[in-house]
């Protein structure tokens, strides 16, 4: 049992290439098709990688097994007479799900089950039979015939991209030596194209043609689906909650051109099968599982979207499930996450759905931005039809390297705030297996773009597997940010809500926590449990006295608390501003993210770019060094290489090189581009660039000259402000000493007004006209340097 | 009847800004391409994005970006939802969460609650950027009038940037405002999560202006009017575009203001004037307008005012002219007292009388009171200043027609060559 991963791990090329069929009885008779690493996957044939069910049927024949379908479990055997054989027909496939949950109490709940040699487990994909299958069983080949000698077979064979159809390398005309690089289209495939009838090779006389699972699923006389939960009936039977797959055809915009030949689609459609329909394990993975996946067989399938039967739209699957790649019991889900479990929520999402759409005539909806509404509201969300260009997966060097400088992709690893982390974990680690859990409180402080909060919820993560692991006492860890509350008060009620999953008013909150905190009295069943408490952004929760953080950080002093608070917020002084019962209890643990300094952003950014070709190695010193001597903010130093990548990017596109990548002009550029230091300097230029300078220097004719005529007037008076009648006046004299026609009060103090929305100077409003003050925004300098050599008004630099 | 068409179809044009800035799109360099590239590779891409769009009132900021969405709305349909929120309207926080999720719910045909709280609007559009992001479509805020959100404690601000860099959003937030320090004015972990990209609107140059005006004035062939008729317009608009005088129209119109509302707006007013029997645009009909956009209000309002309420104005200058900064009612009434008393002049009031010429001139704002000083005294005792240059003053003297021979001599005399 043990020998089974639960979800496959497999590793391929990203030419989605399909190595090798499901594995072959005989290990010899491997058929890898085609692969760039036909080597690697004929070895890993062998390897404990391949999946256990394939490998655990390899000794029963499946001839065999039809007659003898047996239920190896240690429970009572299943007596259901094997020719009962779908149980589920396709009419009341959709409809199943409305049976009434009826013996919840007879029932019992298996994790794994081992039935006809095959294991299923809660999360593996399966293949269901849709009927009573014409085909007789043995018609179930896991070994794809060649499509033109119809044969078996131990030669290699390859696949067609375009249509799966296997083929021996020797068979093909011209036979090919090895496999070939890239894409590869068989020579129907390529005919059909052309617009020729080509007509396939019929299967010698006698023989039908026999087809894989994989292609009587394609062709939808098969079902995939993915196992939610399986039972025990009362009466012996075994169940399968089961979430269905989908094909493109089956949708409701068919398929698209962008498709790939194995798509699936996940749908939110569930049903209740008996385990007998169960044909044998597929393997639907994710884009990136996907792309590694190697020797799985035949029966890979990809799967990157959700589709929604009732909207009939599509949504990407999140890729939060693979964040966390290690596999997770549902219990621990538990441990972690108290407030809701995922899956469950899910469920009752639906079963509304359901609901909802089985009266559909009902007019009443809820709102979808109020609480109880936006669990339905939110499942009409999705697109009707994918778009093409969010399914191009070639990507060149800098396309990947602008995804991975984007702020919003979390790295990998977290480099530079090790020391911190760990400091953070031994912190929390100490507080929370503490015997007495006395509470704790760390504060954190440090300028903005230092990866104070990411590296708390690193180490939060790096601890919730070690909960898993069953070293650390398992805790309920909940995540304010002060900037998101509508008021401070509202904190207790977000506490109060994620501690025990009820909504209540902020003074009833506060109630109930002081309650919780003091006597160690239930809120919920899991008081025993430490708390750890983040809050973001804690200056603020600052009201005038000071209460609210008063009461958080009094908590954890309560012997019974077992609450760990970790404030983090940018001000070094702020447990000194507050008052001092309050700093006593805050100040005492502190730590302090410092700005990066050149080499380690360096270290963000490269670590961030690695594998990619993308960056000169000065470009990233220099853009580091730029940011690390302004603040050493690492949000700006990603944003400015990602906008140089942008940059680099938009000119290679634009260059006609892109267009013509074999005339290039010397083999070693070959259509590449790499970002280097002008682009850097672009891109710092256009972020830290100063508007005025050009808004000065293309302002209209008589707003030079005011602006002039402020600069003289500060350098006579030598008094920063002026009133508009002073200046009136100089403008005037200037004008007529330069033989230009001067303007009327009314003009100079539109022209002043239009300055002064600009802020390039600041004004009073414009209805106190002659005594309006006036005062230049930006020093004399810049606008001597605007306007110094303007071709308009040679004469304004006599007076700079 | 070709006129009337003629006319209504120049005035469409010039009252749509979004034709008007249309005529910028084909130039690479130009802001259009630049926000429409940005906004592209975002939903191509599934970045977030954030922009600041920064320039004086007129350039046309927001009519780049309604173009931009337009034309991308057209390209991907069904892609793009746009907020548009005016800092004017939401600068607090609770009201622009209410109004984001009015708007997000208007576009997605969900159900509205008027009752929602704040945390729970804000929560939902958290969750929506999210389930749009997940759907590849974009979301695409515009905030006009940004500066006004940069105020108080910036939680929208912080909340939409903070959700960008967390999520797999797809979200676009614009800023738009005519403060060059916007950027500046945002807390410093509001700065920090914003991608400092902005697009500077600056007026256009004399060829794009060339150029503009013949997008806008030329009328179309194929509109449907008398090709002959349409043929001689055009040829007379050339004319026009060609002439000396013409330039030098165009030259004091831009010394004052060079952005394109500004040129529209003369435009306009020039189009009004056109000849309805010819039907033909004229060099008159943009000297008429450029008359219309010099007026100059407070010498105007000099045309009309009383002979006592003159009086007056030409005390308080004569007061001003003896460089005494600071005077009241009272003091203006002394004055007044001896001028009457020194030239015997017919006009002599009441003081009554005179005070409600003082109110009319306070109302009409050709003066005022000296803000900071004395704000609870009565009228006749708090300091006035004289709101007009004594140019004007002479200007507006000359041009009353009622305004008696004697106060035209005081005022040149004794103070004004």
């Amino acid at each position: 049992m043990d020998a089974t991963p639960r979800k496959p791990k497999p590793r391929s090329t990203p030419s989605r290439s399909k190595p090798s069929p499901l594995v072959p009885p005989t290990p010899e008779s491997a058929t890898p098709r085609r692969s760039l690493r036909l080597h690697r996957s004929a070895s890993g044939l062998a390897s404990p990688l391949t999946p256990g069910p394939a490998a655990g049927r390899l000794d029963i024949p499946r001839s065999a097994r039809k007659a003898k379908r047996s239920l190896q479990i240690d429970e009572a055997p299943l007596t259901e007479p094997p020719s009962a054989f779908s149980p589920v027909t396709p009419e009341s496939k959709r409809r199943r799900r409305s049976q009434p949950s009826r013996a919840s109490n007879g029932r019992v709940y298996y994790k794994k089950v081992v039935y006809d040699g095959g294991e299923f487990e809660v999360g593996d994909d399966v293949y269901v039979k849709r009927k009573e299958a014409p085909e007789s069983a043995d018609d179930d080949p896991e070994v794809e015939e060649c499509r033109i000698c119809f044969r078996t077979g131990r030669r290699v064979m390859i696949e067609c991209d375009d249509c799966l159809g296997g083929f021996h390398l020797v068979c093909l005309e011209p036979p090919l030596r090895k496999i070939p690089e890239g894409d590869w289209i068989c020579g129907f495939c390529q005919a059909r194209k052309m617009g020729i009838d080509v007509e396939l090779p019929k299967p010698p006389e006698g023989r039908k043609m026999r087809r894989t699972a994989k292609e009587k699923l394609l062709s939808s006389d098969l079902w995939a689906a993915r196992i939610e939960s399986l039972w025990r009936e009362p009466d012996g039977t075994y169940w399968l909650k089961c979430r269905w797959y989908i094909i493109p055809e089956e949708t409701a915009v068919g398929r698209q051109p962008h498709n790939l030949r194995r798509e699936l689609y996940r749908t939110n459609d569930l049903g209740d099968i008996e385990i007998e329909s169960v044909l044998r394990h597929c393997y639907v993975m994710s884009p990136n599982n996907y792309k590694e996946a190697s020797n799985e067989g035949d029966d890979v399938f990809y799967c990157e979207y959700e589709y929604d039967i009732h909207w009939h739209n599509f949504k990407r699957l999140t890729d939060i499930d693979d964040a966390i790649e290690n596999d997770k019991g549902v219990e621990s889900d538990e441990d972690w996450k108290i407030s809701k479990d995922p899956d469950t929520d899910e469920d009752s999402e639906c079963e509304e759905l359901a609901r909802v759409n089985h009266s559909a005539h009902r007019r009443h909806e809820s709102a979808a931005n109020i609480r109880k509404g936006r669990t339905f509201g939110l499942q009409k969300i999705g697109i009707k039809r994918i778009p093409e260009h969010a399914r191009c997966a070639k990507q060149t060097d800098l396309e990947k390297a602008k995804a991975m400088l984007l702020l919003a992709t979390l790295p990998k690893s977290l480099p530079c705030r090790t020391k911190e982390m760990e400091e953070i974990t031994a912190f929390i680690r100490g507080a929370i297996s503490d015997d007495h859990c006395s509470g704790r409180c760390l504060y954190i402080h440090g300028v903005p773009g230092t990866g104070k909060t990411m590296s708390v919820l690193a180490a939060m993560r790096n601890l919730r597997s070690e909960v898993d692991a069953r070293t650390v006492r398992p805790y309920t860890f909940v995540d304010i940010n002060g900037l998101k509350l509508a008021s401070p008060e509202n904190i207790y009620k977000v506490i109060y809500e994620a501690l025990s999953g009820y909504r209540v008013g902020w003074k009833t909150a506060l109630h109930l926590l002081n309650e919780r905190f003091s006597k160690g009295g239930g809120v919920s069943n899991n008081e025993h449990r430490p708390c750890v408490l983040l809050i973001d952004e804690l200056d603020l929760l600052l009201t005038r006295n000071q209460s609210v953080l008063y009461n958080i950080l009094d908590w954890p002093t309560k012997p019974q608390s077992k609450l760990v608070v970790i404030g983090i917020a940018n001000t070094m002084d702020l447990p000194e501003k507050l008052l001092p019962r309050i700093s006593s209890r805050m100040g005492i643990q502190r730590l302090c993210f410092g700005p990066y300094s050149y080499q380690q952003l360096q270290e963000i950014i490269s670590s961030r770019l690695k594998g990619l070709d993308a960056f000169e190695e000065q470009a990233v010193e220099f853009a580091s060094r730029k940011v690390a001597a302004m603040s050493g903010d690492a949000r700006r130093a990603l944003e400015i290489c990602r906008r140089a990548a942008e940059i680099a990017d938009y000119q290679f596109k634009q260059s006609p090189l892109c267009k013509q990548p074999s005339e290039s002009v010397d083999g070693s550029f070959e259509g590449k581009r790499l970002v280097g230091m002008a682009d850097i300097e672009a891109a710092i230029h256009e972020v830290f660039q100063a508007p005025h300078i050009q808004i000065m220097k293309t302002a209209s004719r008589l707003g030079k000259i005011f602006l002039v005529a402020m600069v003289y007037e500060l350098y006579r008076s030598g008094l920063g402000e002026t009133n508009f009648e002073k200046l009136a006046t100089t403008v005037a004299s200037l004008c007529t000493s330069n033989k230009e026609a001067s303007p009327g009060w009314d003009t100079l103090l539109k022209v002043g007004c239009k300055l002064g929305e600009s802020r390039i100077i600041l004004c009073e409003e414009g209805t106190k006209h002659r005594l309006q003050k006036l005062q230049l925004n930006f020093p004399s300098d810049d606008v001597a340097f605007a306007l110094k050599d303007c071709s308009e008004l040679p004469w304004l630099s006599k007076y700079l | 009847m070709a006129v009337e068409k003629a006319l209504i179809l120049l005035r469409a044009r010039l009252c749509d800004p979004t034709y008007v800035h249309a005529a910028f799109k084909s130039c690479s360099q130009s802001n259009y391409s630049k926000l429409k590239l940005l906004i592209a590779s975002s939903m191509a891409d599934a970045y977030n994005n954030s922009a600041l769009l920064l320039g004086p009132r007129g350039s046309g900021k927001i009519a780049v970006v309604d173009l931009v969405l337009e034309d991308l709305k057209a390209e991907h349909p069904d892609t793009i939802s746009v907020i548009k929120l005016s800092g004017l309207l939401h600068h607090d926080d609770n009201c622009a969460h209410k109004e984001i999720a009015r708007q997000l719910c208007l576009e997605h045909q969900l159900l509205f609650s008027k009752m929602a709280s704040s945390d729970d609007n804000s929560q939902f559009m958290i969750d929506m950027m999210r389930e749009c992001g997940l759907a590849h479509k974009s979301i695409v805020f515009v905030l006009d009038e940004f500066d006004l959100f940069a105020q108080g404690k910036q939680r929208l601000l912080y909340s939409l940037l903070d959700a960008m860099q967390t999520l797999t959003s797809q979200a676009v937030v614009i800023g738009v405002s005519c403060r060059l320090d916007a950027d500046q004015l945002l807390e410093k972990r509001v700065r920090s999560r914003f991608s400092h990209r902005k697009l500077l609107f600056v007026p256009p140059s004399r060829e794009e202006i060339k150029g503009l005006l013949e997008y806008i004035l030329y009328l179309p062939q194929d509109s449907g009017l008398p090709s002959k008729y349409i043929t001689e317009f055009n040829s007379r608009v050339q004319n026009i575009l060609n002439d000396k005088n013409f330039d030098k129209i165009l030259d004091s119109l831009l010394d004052v203001d060079g952005t394109v509302s500004n040129l529209v707006q003369f435009l306009f007013r020039a189009v009004s004037f056109i000849n309805l029997e010819s039907g033909l645009l004229s060099l008159d009909n943009f000297k008429n307008a450029q008359i219309c956009n010099q007026r100059q209000p407070k010498t105007d309002s000099l045309h009309d005012v009383s002979i006592l309420e003159l009086y007056i104005l030409v005390c308080m200058n004569r007061l001003e002219r003896k460089e005494q900064d600071l005077y009241n009612f009272n003091s203006v009434m002394k004055e007044y007292k001896a001028i009457h008393d020194a030239y015997k002049t017919s006009d002599s009031y009441e003081l009554s009388v005179c005070l409600r010429a003082f109110e009319h001139l306070l109302e009409r704002e050709l003066i005022s009171f000296v803000e900071y000083k004395g704000r609870n005294l009565s009228i006749e005792f708090r300091p006035v200043k004289l709101l007009i240059s004594p140019r004007e003053l002479y200007l507006g003297l000359k041009s009353n027609s009622s305004c008696p021979a004697i106060l035209q001599k005081l005022f040149d005399h004794e103070s004004f060559k």
